[in-house]
């Protein structure tokens, strides 16, 4: 009916979705390893109905076009992988990655996934496993015994058993080339996709740009509070003037109806 | 039938399209380097009115001898013009420069200067090989080249720009790209003429029209920030407001016409 309508509606919904992906970094201002995600807005099409530059005469051309707006919208969510803060925690199977790298684990289903969640726990069996029972690849296991278990900053596991100290694993570390185009699954865990190229494997401190393993650490979320905080007055505002743009459409086309008596 | 009916609709009708260019920047009060457009608008050609019995009274004498003036037909005069309505004559980009926001991300870039960022075109003609944009979220893509969140490549001197994926990037304020210590490449700004002639693309893209030509021009840059649209709040909803009364207005003037027509149809020629 009126353009105007569904092009003030689209600013609502990215709006929206903004709002929705501020409460999430909010919500996950305490998740271990989270990275905060960002919305990115794009215009939407025009309606071209005069080309800039056509004829206006034979030998006059139009300085300007005349071409409206539909909108906008949310073209992408990518999170910002920058490092957050390191927390001590003294516990030795929580590791914190300095640099780039992630775990690789395995989900039960066998396919690789992907964290910056360093949370260990052992299972049964003495395998390193995250929170929620998937074990590293490749696996790590300690004996029922063990004592000290150490791990050193390029990611080699060590205990000791008996009073003899040997080495029972190296933990290896994955880099991707665009870390933004991991795919998010939930429980701290991404996936390979085409965007985000195949994984790298690399030791921690040796290979360039995996970084390095800190023992007893955890790295916290990199939500900052207060940005989040600025993001979500401005999402509310740009949403109210939005809602103004709608009520003042539908103000006109009250309007237009009483022209007619 | 009465001039001013169509008068009065044109007001509406362009005042409404006024009203959807400020909806679009509302719409994109969040848009990273969006920039914002505005209606012109124009009177339509004014019409002359002419008088057409034209008849001039002249001094007469008839048969009999009495004085009778005589009326002698002349050609059609003009007795002065008249407007016939507005319409909306193009819209333009306000090309003024948004506001800094600093994001910190590596690939994130502003300009503080003019021009644009220089991007592949999707739909590459010869002609039109590149797009241009404000929009400087850039991100790396699995092989290794700066794309924006469409996924097109962003252009630098030696064409699209890759960037190692094994040290840090840094951006310079004249658009040089390094990497340990070393400068690979440098970011291509370019900039026209006549920037209101640029097409819009959506995604903040812009393009040129046949014959519009860009030169390379140094930049200013700034890296980890992002340039904010440069649309504001306030001033959009004080246009919204004046679009609204305006086609308030030319309601009220097509409804008085519509009384008028009404009285000369139903009234002045009542009998009794």
């Amino acid at each position: 009916m009126i353009r105007a309508l569904y092009t003030a509606a689209s600013g609502m919904k990215a709006q929206q979705t903004n709002l929705d992906i501020t409460s999430n970094n909010l919500a996950n201002v305490n998740t271990t390893g989270f990275k905060a995600f960002r919305a990115e807005f794009e215009d939407l099409h025009y309606q071209t109905l005069r080309q800039p530059g056509s004829q206006v005469t034979a030998n006059i051309t139009s300085p300007e076009g005349t071409q409206i707006g539909m909108g906008s919208n949310v073209v992408g969510t990518p999170r910002y992988f920058s490092q957050g803060d390191f927390q001590l925690t003294e516990n030795p199977f929580d590791l914190a990655i300095q640099g780039d790298g992630f775990f690789r684990v395995i989900q039960p289903d066998g396919s690789s996934a992907y964290t910056r969640d360093g949370s260990f726990k052992i299972d049964a069996n003495g395998s390193m496993v995250t929170d929620n029972g998937y074990r590293l690849d490749p696996n790590i296991t300690v004996a029922p015994n063990a004592s000290n278990v150490t791990i050193g900053s390029d990611g080699s596991v060590s205990q000791t058993v008996a009073g003899q100290t040997n080495i029972v694993g190296q933990i290896q570390l994955v880099r991707f080339v665009n870390p933004v185009g991991l795919s998010s699954i939930g429980k701290n865990l991404y996936q390979a996709t085409p965007a985000s190229g195949n994984e790298l494997v690399g030791i921690a401190g040796t290979d360039p740009g995996f970084g390095t393993l800190a023992q007893g650490m955890l790295e916290m979320s990199n939500v900052r509070v207060a940005d989040e905080m600025i993001r979500m007055i401005v999402s509310m505002r740009a949403y109210e003037a939005n809602s103004k743009a709608i009520q003042t459409a539908d103000d006109m086309l009250q309007v237009a109806n009483n022209a007619k008596r | 039938m009465s001039r001013g009916f169509y008068a009065a609709a044109s007001a509406m009708m362009s005042d409404m399209t006024r009203f959807d260019v400020i909806a679009n920047n509302l719409a994109n009060v969040n848009t990273t380097g969006y920039k914002r457009s505005q209606s012109v608008h124009h009177d339509f050609r004014e019409g002359f009115i002419q008088r057409i019995h034209n008849e001039q009274a002249l001094a007469g004498v008839s048969e009999s001898g009495k004085f009778a003036p005589r009326a002698v037909p002349l050609p059609p005069a003009p007795v002065g013009v008249l407007g016939t309505g507005t319409m909306v004559q193009s819209t333009w980009n306000d090309f003024q420069h948004g506001s800094l926001e600093k994001t910190e991300g590596p690939f994130d870039v502003a300009l503080q200067s003019e021009g644009f960022f220089v991007v592949q075109n999707p739909n590459a003609t010869a002609e039109q090989p590149f797009l241009y944009s404000r929009d400087g979220a850039f991100q790396r893509n699995a092989n290794g080249e700066l794309v924006n969140a469409r996924g097109l490549q962003l252009m630098g001197q030696r064409g699209p720009i890759r960037v190692s994926d094994q040290a840090p990037l840094t951006i310079d304020e004249e658009g040089g790209l390094w990497q340990n210590n070393t400068r690979i490449e440098t970011l291509r700004v370019a900039n026209f003429d006549n920037p209101q002639l640029l097409l819009n693309r959506g995604n903040q893209l812009f393009e040129a029209i046949p014959g519009q030509t860009s030169f390379d021009i140094v930049p200013v840059v700034k890296q980890g920030f992002l340039e904010r649209s440069n649309v504001a709040v306030a001033g959009e909803m004080v246009n919204m407001i004046s679009a609204m009364r305006a086609y308030q207005i030319s309601q009220k003037a097509l409804q008085s016409e519509d009384e008028m027509t009404d009285k000369a149809v139903n009234t002045v020629g009542r009998v009794g």
